[in-house]
């Protein structure tokens, strides 16, 4: 659900669901903005202003190519490309396009199958009086296969994934080396485990990315949406009640293990993205704008916390457009205005400076 | 609600078609193809009315990208990826093509064919005075590179980002050029809806 309480009028302008509606595009029982009106009656001039605008501004279709023609198009190329025997794989990557969103992207290095034997070696321990299924891609294509409990693997080339004889029935775990696309069925009562190294990375049901290839120096789990639980493999995994070692992540949130040190740190992903949206409506105007609430909007828009004193700040106003400029590229901007510096500490934003005059 | 969904799932979903096309999945290639190439053919209309012309400029690039597939690199998004190459590939095909024709009459300025609904809008409203004259005069005024910057912007979606590298030109030109358009539209625009005559809201 986007979150249009802070959107401005370009960004309306650029949503196509808004634009449907101010076309007259969608169907009458679609209410939404009708609703959302009503609930928001601050936000009607916003609103009026985008609409005009997406009206003044729309576009006259060129309808000159017909459906034949385009489907007609689409044949030659293929056949110039893939010949006749390109239908029979539809299928087979149909699953990825639908479950894109909730997509599990894991990148592992092969480092426990070089040097560090020690999540082999565990897994020998855990599974040495079970079978174990071994899915190995020595190939040059991905492989695609399902686990018991319905979640969906595709395996890259040079890549192995492991598992005891007992997967799906009380905890579902699972060791990785090399590279693969998890799709992990949601299941509340039974978390999905990922070892790799000696970091262990805590699923329900959600996405996100992990690397951990062997020529770095650490492995780092990055959070999309969801929740993430990471903790080193020492930990014992029955005992819950030690909870020292473990780092909860949430969106934007990144947790970086160094494997010299063996130092879990919680940090933020690269590029925090905007939570309640596609990349594309990241603008944001402010006029004399409270520094206060300049910060709340960046708060909710990427779901990180950003702390500073408000009553050293509370003289500070910024007035600023932003478009594409990431979280960063924006508090340097911001921090610059305030005559300010921010640090990232434990996965928050920290806001240091003197105030305005 | 459906729309707001599938935005959402759209880059993460070419991502993946990419880097399987990128392994020569043939698949993801039909795919993609089919995602994007009624829309690839729609831009390259806007530039050259010569519908077997643009036809052939798509056509060569889709095929392009299959041949170079295991050298391809990663892109900002695989729709301002394909829209660039058109972009360029056309400019291209078309000066030299010209320099055949007609020698004395080359000009780097690429046409772009943007017009406005507005006016079958008002006169389905059977609307007119005096502010909307302004505003489609107005509307006239802008720019080639505006009418392409508020093309990608609005009707196909795209970033800042995206379009600055599509059309080649620099960040924050992309957002001068669609800001002046705005302001000058809204101007006009607002005196057209305060005088009454019509009621979109």
């Amino acid at each position: 659900m986007k979150n249009y309480k802070n959107f401005s009028v370009e960004e309306f302008m650029q949503d196509a669901y808004f634009r449907q509606w101010a076309f007259d595009e969608l169907s009458s029982d679609d209410t939404f903005w009708e609703t959302w009106i009503q609930l928001n009656p601050e936000k009607i001039k916003i609103i009026e202003e985008a609409k005009s605008l997406v009206i003044a501004l729309k576009v006259k279709p060129l309808a000159i190519f017909s459906e034949s023609e385009i489907s007609d198009g689409i044949q030659d190329i293929l056949n110039e490309t893939l010949e006749n025997n390109a239908k029979a794989n539809i299928f087979r990557f149909n699953w990825l396009r639908i479950a894109a969103s909730l997509t599990i992207l894991i990148g592992i290095g092969w480092w426990f199958m070089g040097k560090d034997r020690s999540t082999k070696v565990y897994f020998d321990q855990i599974t040495s009086r079970e079978q174990k299924a071994i899915h190995t891609n020595n190939g040059k294509k991905a492989i695609t296969f399902e686990l018991v409990d319905g979640s969906k693997i595709t395996l890259e080339p040079n890549s192995e994934l492991r598992y005891g004889n007992e997967f799906g029935d009380k905890k579902r775990e699972v060791f990785l080396s090399g590279e693969a696309f998890f799709d992990v069925k949601k299941d509340s009562q039974r978390p999905f485990l990922i070892y790799t190294g000696k970091l262990v990375t805590k699923v329900v049901g959600t996405s996100f990315r992990i690397k951990a290839y062997e020529q770095d120096d650490n492995i780092s789990v990055s959070v999309r949406t969801g929740k993430v639980t990471v903790y080193r493999q020492d930990r014992k995994i029955e005992n819950n009640s030690s909870l020292s070692t473990e780092i909860v992540l949430i969106p934007n949130q990144k947790a970086v293990f160094e494997k010299e040190e063996e130092l879990l740190i919680k940090t933020l992903v690269d590029t925090p993205v905007s939570l309640d949206d596609s990349p594309i409506n990241t603008g944001l105007a402010f006029e004399e704008t409270k520094i206060s609430e300049v910060f709340n909007r960046l708060e909710g828009m990427y779901g990180i916390k950003i702390g500073f004193d408000k009553d050293v700040f509370s003289k500070c106003t910024v007035t600023a457009h932003f478009n594409s400029e990431n979280l960063y590229q924006k508090l340097d901007i911001i921090c610059e205005i305030v005559r300010a510096k921010y640090e990232i500490v434990d996965g928050e934003i920290m806001i240091f400076g003197n105030g305005c005059q | 609600m459906t729309t707001r969904e599938k935005i959402n799932t759209t880059d993460t979903d070419d991502y993946l078609l990419w880097q399987a096309l990128k392994r020569s999945d043939k698949a993801a290639y039909e795919i993609l193809l089919k995602q994007y190439y009624a829309v690839v053919l729609s831009y390259g209309v806007r530039f050259y009315r010569d519908k077997e012309f643009v036809k052939d400029c798509v056509q060569d690039l889709f095929i392009e990208i299959w041949n170079r597939r295991e050298h391809l690199g990663d892109v900002v998004s695989v729709k301002s990826y394909l829209l660039q190459s058109l972009r360029k590939n056309i400019i291209r095909e078309n000066s030299r093509l010209k320099w055949f024709r007609d020698a004395d009459q080359i000009s780097d300025d690429q046409d772009f064919n943007v017009e406005f609904d507005i006016e079958t809008y008002l006169i389905t409203r059977e609307v007119e005075n005096e502010s909307l004259k302004k505003l489609r005069l107005e509307l006239d005024k802008l720019s080639k590179r505006q009418r392409e910057a508020i093309f990608l912007r609005f009707t196909q979606d795209l970033s800042y980002e995206e379009i600055s590298f599509i059309m080649g030109i620099n960040y924050r030109s992309v957002v001068n050029l669609i800001h002046e358009a705005i302001k000058a539209i809204r101007k006009n625009w607002f005196a057209v809806l305060l005088s009454g005559i019509l009621f979109i809201y």
